[in-house]
Parts: structure tokens; sequence; C-alpha cells
């Protein structure tokens, strides 16, 4: 599976003797009907089971014991000695005792035995004349036919891979059951002479069904409001209320992240973080809490960014695929191996989690067990050849973002209307009376020009703002920049230069500068100037003297620097963030010529990386002493204002009362209320995502190469160094049609889409209960359903329904429940809703000697099966009964153990897994897993004993306990009622009022401050490792 | 449960024989048994072999970061004669900076023969030098990565890739502890802040085999074990209190479900839980040791005593009886661990200058105490060094075709030498040795087989050595 090794050191030693007797005589009548039976044997299971277990050894690599079974004629020569089979009573023979492991050596060597099915198949092959079509190798094959081989259509005929049985029930009523699973848990029961069980205790059921489907037991008013009902209805109202809890999706998703093997980090040597993978842990709780359907649910973990790329649920989706282990550290010559165990975790976890196939078994070599060709391994893997990780912005609002904002604008629209017409109506008269005051003949002495343009040096994206000033985008500037601008003036007498640089709060520390820690450096200013009567004509301004808000220090970051001629020092402002700044700098002879002049100015920021202004203004005044952080008007404005009412043009007007508004009160008062409207404005809420895609940026790695190849390739042997030509993408023969076209599954991209669509095409077979997998796809995620609900599947290896794993205990319910799912829209609460509500869930789980003597594994379920809460379960459920649980749901987890979340929440690092969860068995993320074991070990009662974490949820329990009741008695009720779900009896009472007494006792003893307190913390952490409380019965 | 499942029933559901190996974590597994059943079984408990036992314990000193086979146990002539030539065909990708390709660096360490053996040993290992009659050497071993964490996660688990049970695992998982009340699989990793090895956990991570057979790693700062001490202000008497309650009520509830074995089970976990928490603390506290021996290890001495004050506690824990002890000698990389990249001859003279005395005193002390008859001695690393210089420097970069492992007592025979490397010590050539035949040959000296050892996995029959494996005879007593 996992490496190009030739098998060696497994040998088969066999010893076979010479053929007890000849093949019977050709003259027989029955002859042909016998070898007709026997190749039709031969090509339906035999040449399969020689093919896979048996050749190599006997005929291909080697010939041990000098059996060669490559053909019939060989075959029927038998082996070097002794007496191996007769044919006619093969079962009686040597061969038939090897291969049922009755000796040694048992066969096949080393690699399990076959199944009693497929020995007694072989054994009635050679009885009825081993016949075969054609030799069981080829050697003239050549080298590449293995990726092109096909599947017969005999290797189709296996339970999995059939099409769903419409299975009929039987009518018989045992004892009563009113739901349709009943009728086949009681066929199976009759048929073995067991009896149902009574059905639980209604409490204890109420508690099953929590543990069960929320992983939590009721608090004590859930079950008090619960059994408050009339006893007929109390079930009913129970299954309905776990299945709409929102705690349900958080118990199923932790179910289905172990099958996707989900976790947060890379793994490998730095086992780096991924800080954005938890929203597909999210996804997967948000889908089952609202029911998605199960075929959407895959579908969208295979190709959510192609089908629904606008639903940021269908883009957490795809964190399915990318969320296996991934070298961080790649060597030169690792490189391509390691993207083809990336392809390979992508799609060996498909076909586990999906359809509990081991399709990654046959990546060096056709699948040992199963109908899968390694050629199929090879196109069905291609599927994901370009598909990579990525951190992608997600806009998580995104489906319902333009009808709230379509909505908004309407309500806006009546304050920009108040605006305007108050503009229109009255601001203009107030202007025309304050223009008349003395205050509007002293406009601000600083002033900006009439702009024509600005150019970067660099490159970066600068934009002139309302009030004049120039705004450089922060994300995509460069490390240095220069700006020239041009401008004009006819104002006489200029005599300084002034650029202010503005504060603000969304930049580091609040600006005025791009650099990381907030500030700027400006290295240069140079302004040419030129009459406007010869504006090509431009000569340098020189500078006199500069000043500045403030100066770094007072050498190389002075203002003065600005103006020197070292064109790399310059002006900065370090510690002084978060507020405005400006620098002053007076020409050498004022600027006076009649015409106007041109003004080319360039303002330079070449010191460290981007030390630039992120928003600045520049303006010119005739007084080189106005003040540095002074009013500014634009010159428009100045001229407008100096003219007389009547001397007004319209637009001088318009200049005038846009700029004067800012000081009326009437105006002010309007616009603040539009903006503050606006405030509420519908905003895209955009996060962060790790995602599956393709042409995305890939996350980058330590690696010497590629992170990603266009093309796939069929591997000898899984070894990148030989290839054998390129893998077209396909799906698995055994669940395709027989024409295996993938066409009917295919969607071509639209035009310009930066994906191939091949993920489309999977999930379109994979949910295709017609011609594709979707048969296979329901009774894999029914019978995951069963196993979380009783214990054990009805297929009780949950991950492998192929031929390795177990048969189905009842395969006419299993096909029955998969025809429930996709005729009921693929609603998985429609299941859990029928396996609730029948008699065999609801039995009781006492013990009955006589049935467990008849079946002790309870495969028949005659009894419900006891069995221990999961780790996540126990530590959810010990928070809730201590009433420490912080119901807080989604969002990014932590590895802080002191976390009072649902146990979903911490986040998985493969390096760091939650050591009170790993000691109950919590599995590694590594690869798929449909069960996990259940063990009993001391370190799991040491950590329920002395965790620090444990004992403080007691301790915070007690505390709130106390101060319901001074009364013990009723106290210890209540625990019982709110841990176990169940009245304590009266010994038990009697029990921990001695133990509350005696350690109450004890810690007065020990000088405790809060003796009281510590005794009930006790009797709590008592409780939590009781037997009783661990179990769902 | 054997009312119901003969032995037959379970060799054959095996897959080929191994008793009663991890009984019900496998039939879990394959479903065969209830949960509850799968309980009645202690996962740790003895369990029986395939072959007889010669190594009870097993202590694997690994040097972290690749220690070079040439500057330390494979002496080789040539390569100072050749020192400053080209090495010919050398393929630049075969270390892991391919640009820093230099001609062959002779060892800047002196060799002389030690022991009846005949030894060679590098001036390094004063110490070890001592008792290389004990020690069994492989020189030609190689391993499939030129890169510290897949070639860790190879020699460690089998696999280049992550997520695959360790050795340590699969030896407790096979063969149980003899001691309930300490950790069956214990790690150790520098104590010194720098680092663990490459790849963490997942080095001594139980990979798909049950959690519980994961290592315990000692934390190197604080409680080495979590929840070893009593929370909160509970004294001894109160939480004895606590478990006496416990336990009569958790009785009161089991009268009524006899057959639910794993119910007592539980119980008795936590007596086991509350004995543990007196055994592990004496199990580590190195005090208790004479000053002569803790002199002899190199307690004290401050070049030398944080391995010193670890391979105590491994010969403490083997006493013990605890199964499989893992001792990381160095950290993450570079020159915090035995990766000597810059300068061989002063990297691999700090870190054997850390680990000499110790390890010398540890094969000393299990010797004389009647334990290395019983006790598997390990010491190697992920992967050797090339017998080249590594350009801009004096040290040499990673090699994956040649390296030197030793392993002393547990079965193993004393004072030979098995495979050879070319003339100058870069590629193994002669009876090259695989991980997985490595591997094969270690669980055959704990009395498991490599072919019968093994784990279903959806679908799959995992084995330690995966399809390969070849157990080396030749270095079996």
């Amino acid at each position: 599976m996992f490496k190009s090794y030739l098998i060696s050191g497994v040998l088969c030693i066999i010893s076979l003797v010479p053929l007890h007797g000849q093949p019977p005589e050709q003259t027989d009548p029955a002859h042909a009907a016998r070898m007709a039976k026997s190749l039709h044997l031969f090509k339906s299971s035999v040449r399969q089971a020689l093919t896979s277990h048996c050749v190599k050894c006997h005929g291909g690599k080697k010939t041990e014991g000098e059996f060669n079974i490559t053909t019939r004629k060989l075959f029927l020569l038998g082996g070097a000695s002794g007496d191996s089979f007769t044919v006619g009573k093969a079962q009686e023979s040597y061969l038939a005792d090897m291969l049922y492991h009755r000796i040694e050596p048992a066969m096949p060597m080393n690699s399990g035995k076959l199944s009693d099915t497929l020995v007694a198949a072989i054994l009635k092959w050679i009885d009825l004349g081993a016949a075969f079509d054609r030799p069981l190798l080829d050697m003239n094959e050549p080298a590449d036919a293995w990726t092109r081989r096909r599947i017969s259509q005999e290797q189709k005929d296996y339970w999995a891979f059939k099409s769903l049985q419409q299975t009929a029930f039987s009518q018989d009523l045992h004892p009563d059951p009113q739901n349709p699973i009943d009728h086949f848990i009681a066929a199976g029961i009759d048929s073995q002479q067991l009896r149902f069980s009574q059905p639980a205790k209604t409490n204890t059921l109420v508690r099953r069904i929590f543990l069960d489907t929320l992983g939590m037991p009721p608090t004590g008013s859930q079950l008090t409001e619960l059994l408050s009902y009339p006893q007929d209805q109390i079930i009913n109202r129970t299954i309905e209320h776990v299945l709409a809890s929102p705690h349900y999706g958080e118990r199923w998703a932790r179910h289905w992240l172990d099958v996707a093997r989900f976790a947060e980090s890379h793994g490998f040597e730095q086992d780096y973080d991924r800080p954005f993978a938890f929203h597909y842990r999210d996804f997967v709780i948000k889908a089952l809490n609202q029911d998605m359907s199960y075929d959407q649910f895959t579908r969208w973990q295979l190709a959510g960014d192609e089908l629904a790329p606008e639903n940021p649920l269908a883009m957490m989706a795809t964190g399915f695929l990318g969320a296996g282990v991934f070298p961080t550290q790649i060597t030169a010559n690792e490189v391509e191996s390691s993207r083809y165990d990336a392809l390979d975790d992508m799609a060996a976890t498909t076909g586990t989690a999906m359809l509990a196939l081991t399709i990654g078994c046959a990546r060096c070599h056709d699948h040992k067990f199963d109908p899968i060709p390694a050629a199929d391994y090879y196109r069905f893997t291609s599927t994901f050849t370009t598909a990579v990780r990525s951190n992608q912005p997600i806009v998580m609002n995104a489906s319902n973002l333009d009808a709230q904002q379509a909505h908004f604008t309407l309500e806006h629209q009546p304050y920009i209307d108040a605006v305007k017409n108050y503009e229109q109506t009255k601001l203009r008269s107030a202007f025309e009376e304050w223009s008349q005051t003395p205050q509007a003949k002293e406009p601000p002495g600083w002033f900006t020009l009439k702009f024509f343009d600005v150019q970067s040096e660099k490159g970066s994206n600068i934009q002139r703002q309302a009030d004049q000033s120039f705004k450089v985008q922060s994300d995509t500037a460069p490390p240095q920049d220069a700006f020239t601008f041009e401008f004009h003036s006819h104002q006489r007498n200029l005599q300084a230069l002034r650029i202010e640089a503005f504060a603000d709060p969304t930049l580091k520390a609040g600006g005025p500068g791009l650099a990381v820690n907030g500030n700027f450096q400006l290295t240069d200013i140079h302004v040419a100037k030129a009459p406007l009567s010869t504006p090509n004509v431009l000569t340098d301004l020189e500078f006199s003297s500069a000043r500045a808000t403030f100066n770094q220090n007072e050498n190389s970051l002075h203002v003065r620097t600005v103006i020197d001629k070292d064109k790399k020092s310059g002006w900065a402002v370090d510690p002084q963030f978060g507020k405005d700044h400006a620098v002053i700098v007076t020409f050498a002879e004022p600027l006076d010529d009649p015409q106007g002049h041109r003004l080319r100015i360039t303002v330079a920021f070449n010191g460290n990386t981007k030390h630039i202004m992120g928003r600045f203004r520049i303006s010119v005044s005739s007084d080189p002493d106005n003040p540095l952080l002074g009013d500014t008007i634009s010159e428009e404005v100045l001229v407008a204002l100096a003219k007389s009412p009547q001397d007004r043009t319209a637009e001088d007007l318009q200049a005038a009362v846009d700029w004067y508004r800012t000081k009326d009160e009437g105006w002010k008062a309007l616009e603040a209320k539009r903006q503050e409207h606006l405030k509420s404005a519908p905003a895209a809420k955009t996060e962060t995502v790790m995602i599956v895609s393709e042409g995305v940026t890939p996350i980058r790695h330590h690696t010497q190469g590629k992170d990603f190849f266009e093309e796939m390739h069929f591997l000898k042997r899984g070894d990148v160094q030989q290839k054998v030509g390129r893998a077209s993408q396909g799906f698995l023969q055994v669940l395709s049609p027989e024409q295996d076209s993938i066409d009917r599954w295919s969607q071509a991209p639209q035009t310009g889409s930066k994906t191939s669509n091949r993920r489309t095409a999977l999930a379109n077979w994979m949910v295709d209960h017609r011609q594709g997998a979707g048969n296979l796809l329901a009774r894999v995620m029914v019978n995951r359903l069963w196993h979380h609900h009783f214990g054990r599947g009805l297929v009780a290896s949950t991950n492998d329904f192929g031929n390795q794993g177990q048969p189905p205990s009842h395969p006419d319910l299993l096909d029955w429940l998969a025809n429930q799912l996709i005729k009921n829209d693929w609603k998985l609460k429609y299941i859990h809703q029928l396996i609730l509500s029948s008699y065999t869930y609801q039995q009781s789980s006492d013990y009955r000697k006589a049935d467990a003597l008849q079946d002790p594994d309870n495969q028949y379920l005659w009894r419900f099966r006891p069995r221990r809460l999961e780790g996540e379960a126990l530590r959810d459920s010990i928070l809730n009964v201590t009433g420490q649980l912080d119901s807080r749901m989604f969002g990014a987890g932590t590895l802080d153990e002191s976390m009072r979340r649902r146990s979903i929440y911490f986040t998985i690092k493969r390096s760091k897994l939650i050591p009170m969860l790993q000691v109950f068995d919590v599995p590694e993320p590594l690869v798929s897993q449909g069960q996990r074991p259940t063990t009993i070990v001391a370190p799991q009662a040491l950590l329920l004993l002395n965790n620090i974490h444990i004992r403080k949820y007691c301790e915070d329990g007690a505390k709130q306990f106390l101060k319901e009741s001074q009364d013990l008695t009723s106290l210890v009720t209540q625990l019982y009622q709110r841990t176990l779900s169940r009245q304590p009896t009266l010994s038990e009472t009697a029990k921990s009022l001695a133990f509350l007494q005696q350690q109450t006792q004890s810690y007065t003893d020990s000088g405790s401050n809060t003796p009281e307190e510590a005794a009930f913390a006790d009797l709590f952490q008592l409780v939590i490792c009781l037997n009783e409380f661990c179990y769902i019965y | 449960m054997t009312e119901f499942i003969t032995r037959r029933q379970l060799l054959r559901s095996c897959g080929g024989g191994m008793g009663s190996v991890a009984l019900s974590a496998l039939l879990a597994d394959q479903g065969l048994l209830s949960n509850s059943a799968i309980a009645e079984g202690n996962p740790f408990s003895t369990k029986q072999q395939h072959f007889p036992v010669k190594a009870k314990s097993v202590i694997w000193l690994f040097m972290n970061g690749g220690p070079s086979q040439v500057d330390t146990w494979d002496y080789k002539p040539e390569l100072e004669k050749h020192d400053g030539q080209e090495l010919e065909g050398f393929d630049k990708n075969t270390g892991f900076f391919t640009g820093n390709v230099g001609p062959i660096m002779k060892s800047p360490f002196k060799f002389r023969q030690y022991g009846e053996s005949g030894s060679w040993v590098s001036e390094i290992f004063p110490q070890m030098a001592r008792h290389v009659d004990k020690m069994a050497f492989i020189h030609s071993g190689y391993t499939e990565s030129n890169n510290h964490s897949p070639a860790l996660f190879m020699i460690n688990t089998g696999m280049k890739r992550m997520g695959f049970p360790s050795l340590g695992s699969w030896v407790t998982y096979g063969l149980g502890t003899e001691n309930q009340n300490l950790p069956a699989f214990v790690t150790m990793s520098d104590p010194l802040n720098r680092g663990l090895p490459k790849g963490y956990a997942q080095n001594w991570g139980a990979g798909f085999l049950p959690s519980i057979y994961q290592g315990t790693w000692f934390k190197p700062q604080g409680d080495p074990i979590d929840n070893l001490k009593i929370s909160g202000d509970k004294n001894i008497t109160q939480q004895r209190a606590l478990l006496d309650t416990l336990k009569d009520l958790n009785q009161d509830h089991q009268k009524n479900r006899p057959e639910q074995r794993d119910l007592e089970t539980r119980i008795n976990s936590f007596e086991l839980a509350y004995r543990m928490q007196q055994a592990a603390p004496e199990a580590l506290d190195i005090q208790r040791e004479t000053s002569e021996t803790l002199k002899a290890y190199g307690v004290g001495d401050k070049k030398c005593e944080h391995f010193a004050k670890q391979c105590l506690v491994a010969r403490r824990m083997v006493e013990r009886g605890v199964r499989f002890i893992q001792i990381y000698s160095g950290g993450t990389e570079n020159a915090r661990s035995w990766d000597g990249h810059t300068s061989i001859s002063k990297n691999h003279g700090q870190f054997a200058g850390e680990t000499d005395q110790p390890i010398g005193a540890l094969l000393q002390d299990l010797d004389q105490r009647g334990l290395l008859d019983s006790t598997l001695v390990i010491w190697g690393g992920e992967f050797g060094r090339l017998s080249i210089v590594q350009k801009g420097g004096t040290g040499r970069d990673h090699n994956p075709h040649a390296m030197t492992y030793w392993m002393a007592g547990g079965g193993v025979k004393a004072g030979v030498h098995y495979g050879a490397t070319d003339e100058i010590g870069n590629v193994a050539v002669e009876n090259r040795v695989s991980v997985n035949d490595l591997h094969a040959t270690i669980l055959q000296l704990c009395g498991l087989d490599h072919l019968k050892l093994t784990y279903r996995l959806n679908g799959r029959d995992f084995r330690l050595t995966d399809v390969a494996g070849k157990v080396i005879k030749e270095i079996i007593a």
C-alpha cells in the first residue's frame, strides 16, 4: 500500500504430493455441464482468488513446492510430493486442510485466511473439473498492461457493489413494532430463538438518548420538564428535543471528524499550525444542525469551491480534502513523492470516509482483496492532481449581502435627500450672510493649488481625496517611492510650502506612516517652477529653511535633512505616532509672477521599508510663519471669496459654498445624521478560510521544488521513478456502468474558471445512486449512524465494506435504511429519528443469561449494548453536570486545557493532542478512523482523580451547588438527578451523607477554610468517577 | 469470553496465529466483540509471545540528528588517504544542502582497537569503548530519507510518512508490560531546552494502534508524568476515603451487572492509579541511588549530568519491569543535536562528551546487576553522515546510505560486526540492513515475530515491517 517493496520473507513453503487420481474420463456425459459450472466459478471468484493469493509463489515469481497453478495442466499435476487433492474429493484433501487453516502450513501463507465461502468455491471448482478459460499469468503482457486492466462483470457480484435491494419486511409483530426497523431485527431474533428485552426505564432512556445524541446528559431542569409530559409522549418529546438541539451537531460532527482525519496542523517536522482550518469543523457542525442533505454534504466536501463558490459553507467544506498531514520540509528528491503522498491522502480518505473502500491499497499493486485495479487508483486519484490547500478571504455573509445592501440603499436615500435639499436652499443664504462677516475677509493662510496630475515612481496606488489630500494604498505600497505632482497657481507672493501628514486609525499605531511601526521618512522635497507664460522653462526652486511639528532626532532624521543634498537622509517622527504632523519649507525667494506659476513638486520617501506617508496634503502660503497645523483652503475658494458677491460666477459660488458648509451648524447636523445612518450599512464580513481549490496560491512549505504538478502519471509499484504514461480521470470500475465513460458526470468548467471541474465530476459520480457510487455512499452513512447509536454497525467494519471487512449482520435492514435515506432527500435526521424511535433502540440493556449464551456478542440486538462514553463526551458531561459548560459555539479553538467550551473546540494540533482526551482513546488524526477502541487503563483514573481542571470543575460546581440549599439530603438528591438522571436510593443517600460528613471533618482537621465546599467537591468528583456516570445504558 | 471464542477461532481471526497478542484491541477493531467485552482484557497484561523472550526490556539510546558512522564506530583508513579528493560520481542530491558538496574529508578523530573483539572505536568514546565485547555492530544500515523528520519516522515507525505506530508501541502492544504501576513505554527527550526531535511526539506515537500504546513522554521540566499529584487541597487520607466510597458505590452498581466485566476492570483501574501515584515518583527518584552509582554515571559532572540522570532513570525503569525506554540525546537539529553540518569535531565532540560516560556506566551497571542479559540496549540515530565535507565548514551532511547501529545485551551476540560500508564508509555495500530488517531483528529479540505482529485497520493487516524485513540471525546469540 505504501511502499514499493517486493514481498520478501513471505514464502509459501508448501510441499504438495502428486495427484491421487486422474481427472474423470472425458466421455462422461455430465462432464461438459460440470466443466461449464466449473468455468463459471473460475470466472466469478476462483480466478481472482488464485491470482491475488496464490500464483505469485506458485508459478509467478517462484514455484514453491513445485506446485505451479498458472495453467490447468500444471495445476492438475499438483506439487512435488505427497497427497494434495483428488478431483471429486477436494473437501477432504490436504489442500482443503491448508486452506481452512486446519493444519500448517496454512495457506495462503502470511496473508490471512480466505473466507469459507471462497475456499468452498475453490474446492467445488476443483471437484467440477478445475476449468480455466485462460492461464492465470500472461508472460507476454506488455509492461503497461496494468494501466488498462478491466475488472470482470463477476467481480461486481458482491453485496456492497450491488444496487440497493428493495426489501420487503416481515409483517409479524415482535413484540409490538411500530417501526420498520423492528421488523428486520425481529426476523433475526426469531431465527436465533432469542427474545427482545423489555423497554428501558423512562429516565434511563431519556439519559441514553441525550448521551448518545448530544454527548451530555440532560440537565436537571430538562429532565424534569421532559418527565412532566404524559408518559406516552416523553420519549418522542425527548427525540424532538435532541434532534433540534445545537449540541447535536457538536456531538455528531466529532464522529465525522474522526472519519475525516481532521486536524489543524501540517504534522511532520515543524507541525506548523493551520490557523484557518477550524472553519471545516464549523462547516460540519452547521451542516449537521441544519440537516443538510447528505449528498450535498458529500458533494461540497469534494468540490464546494466549484459547485457553490458564492456560498461560504461550500468553501469551508473543501477543508475535508486538505485536512491530512503534509511535510513542511521537503528535499529536492522528495518533492514529487511527497505530492503523490498528498494526493494519496485525498483519494484514500475520500474512499474510506465516503465509500468504506480501501482505495489507497491499490497504490502499489492491484487491490489484493477488492476489485480495484491499480489503474483505477491512479485514474481516481488524478481527480485531485491540481487541487491545493490555500488560505483565502471568504465573505462569510455572502449569501444575503446583496439583498441587505439594496434594502439599505433605499433606507439611506432620505438622509441624502435631506442634505441635498438643505444645500440647495438654506445653505446658500447662510453663506451669503456669512460672507458679509469680518471672518469671511480673513481666509486661512494655507491654500492648496490647482491640481493636474500625480505620478508614482514605483507604482503606488495614490488617490486624491475630497479635502485635497492624497492617500497611498497601504497593502500594495512598494518599500520606497517618490511622487511628482503637477500644480498651477495664479496667486502672487508664494513664500512657503507645507506638507501635512495625517494620522489614520487603520494604520499601525495610527500612522501617519505606512511602516510597521507607523513611521515615515520624508527624504526629499523638490520643486521645479516655471512662469505659466513659458511653462516648459523649468528651474529649481531653492529653500532657505525648514521646520516641523516634531523631529525624531537632531541628526539624520531631522527636518533639515529634507532640504539638504543627501537624498537618503530625511525627516521622521518616531515615537509620536497617531497624530498629525507637518513640515514647512521656506522659499529662498518668493514666487511672484503676475502670469501665474507652474509647480512640479516631487516628494520622496527613499528611507526604510514603507516609510511612506499614508495620507498627506500639499499647500502653500505667502507667510512662512503661518501655523504648522493651521486651516487650509483651496486656491479656487480663495479666489471666489475674494470676489464681491456680484462678481462671483456660478462655479465660484458652488466652490465657496462647498467649502463653507463645514462651518454651517445646520448642514453639519444633517450630515452627521447621514453619517450615523451609514454606519449601519451591511458590510461584507470577510474571514480567512483554509480551502482546497485549484488555480489559487498554495500554502507554501519549505520545499526544494514545486507545490504540485499539472499531470498525474501511472506509477509502477507506486514509485515516482517508474512512470508509465499519463493517468486521465476515471472512477472505480466496480461502481460504474460497463461502458466506462466519466462524461455522464462531467461538466465543462465555465469560461475563465480557475478550476478543472474534475472534482465536480467525482462529486456527481459519488452521489449518483443510479449509475455511480450513490448506493454504497448511502449504505456506508446509514451504517455509521447505526454504529454510533448502537456501539456497533450493521457492518461492524464501518470503514471497510470490502472483502476484508465484515459482512452485514442485517443486509436487508442496511439496504432498507439506505433506501430510506435516499428517498428522504438524504436527510440524516430522518434516519436518526427512525432509529431512536425504534423498539430495538429503546430496549433495556439488562443482561439475560439464556440469550447471552445464544448470542454472546448481541449481534442480533436482543438488548441494548451498554458502552462507555468517549473522551469528549465524558469531559463535556462533567462540564455540564458541574454547571461549568461554556456553550459558545464555533470559531477558533484553543490548546488551553482550562477551556470550558465543548471538547470539539479544542484546537487539534497533531504534535500536541489534548492529553485528557488522548488518554480516553481519542485517535491520532492521521488516517480516517471509523471506530475507536475502548480501553480501560490507570491513567484514565489518575486523570479523573488528580487532574487540576477536573478538580476545578468539581470545586466550582460544588460552590454553586451549596448556594442552592442548606439541606444536604436534598443536595444529594439533586446531585444524583443532575449527574445520573435518577433519584438516589436510600442506601446511596446514606453513603453520600456519611461521606460528606467524614470529608468535612477531615478537611476541618487538615485546616481547610472551606471544609464543606471541599467535601462537596469530593462528592462531585466521586460521582463523575462512578461507572454509572461514564456508561450509556 | 473464552466460553464463546475458542483459541482456534481466535488464531484465525488474527490472520495466522499470534496467540492472544493484544486480544482486546484486535477484537474491537474487527468488531468481533462488543466494546464492553473488550475491556475485560487488560490491554497491558503480559501476553504470550511468538518466541522465547530474550529482551524483556529495551533501552534505545537515540543519537538524534544523525551521528556520523566514520567518526564513531566505522573506522576507514582509506578515508584518510583520500582526504581532500573529489568523490567521483557523487549525486549532489544525496545530502540536504545540495549546493555544498565538498571533497572527501578524513575523520578529525583518532581510532584504536579495543577488547578481545579488536573493535575500532573513535577517541570520543573512551568509556563505551570498554564495552565493545558486549556489543553487536551493524555497519551496513541504511534508510530511505535524507531529511530529519521522514528519517526519524522511518527509524521509529518503519515508514517515512507520518502516522504509523512506533517500535515501542508495537512492542508494548505485543507484549504488554510487567509492571502495571508504571507506563509500559517511556520516552525522555533533551532536558536542556534544545527542543524535541523533529516530528515531535509522532516519533513515539501509537499511530493507528490504540492510543494507550503511545510512549509516555517524561516532560523534561516540571512533573514528568501528568496527574500523578493529588490536586486541590486533598491529602492522601481524603483521597483514600473518596476511593473507598467510590469502590463501594461502584460495587453496588456492578452487582446487577455481573456479566459486564469491564466495570470491574474499571474499579481496579482506580486502585492501580492509587498505587501508581506512589510507584512512579519512587521509580524516578535517582537520589535513592548510592553516591558511587551517581558518580559512575556522571551525575555531578555538568557536561553529561542531564543524560546521566536519564540513563539512571532508564535502569530504574528496567528494574521495575518497564518494557520500552527511549532516550533522545540532543534536541531539534543543527548544533542542538548530533546534526554536525559545520564541524564534526566540535559537534560530535560535544555530544560524545554528553553521552559517553553515562552510557558506559549504564552498560556496566546493567551487567553488574544481571540485567543486561534481559535488556536490549540499542545505540543509533536516524541516518548517518557523508564521507565528504559539507562545503563552508568541517562538518558532514546527511547520508541515508550508511549508518552504524550497535546493540548490546538482550540476546544479541557479543563482540560481533555485521555488514560493511565501502572503503570510505559512504555507502553500505555488504549485508545491507534496512530499517525493516533492524526492526524485525529487535522484535525477534523481544520474542515477537514481525510477520505475525499485526493490527487490522481499514481492511488491512498492518505490520511494523510493512511488506519487508529480514531478521539478522547473525547477530543473535
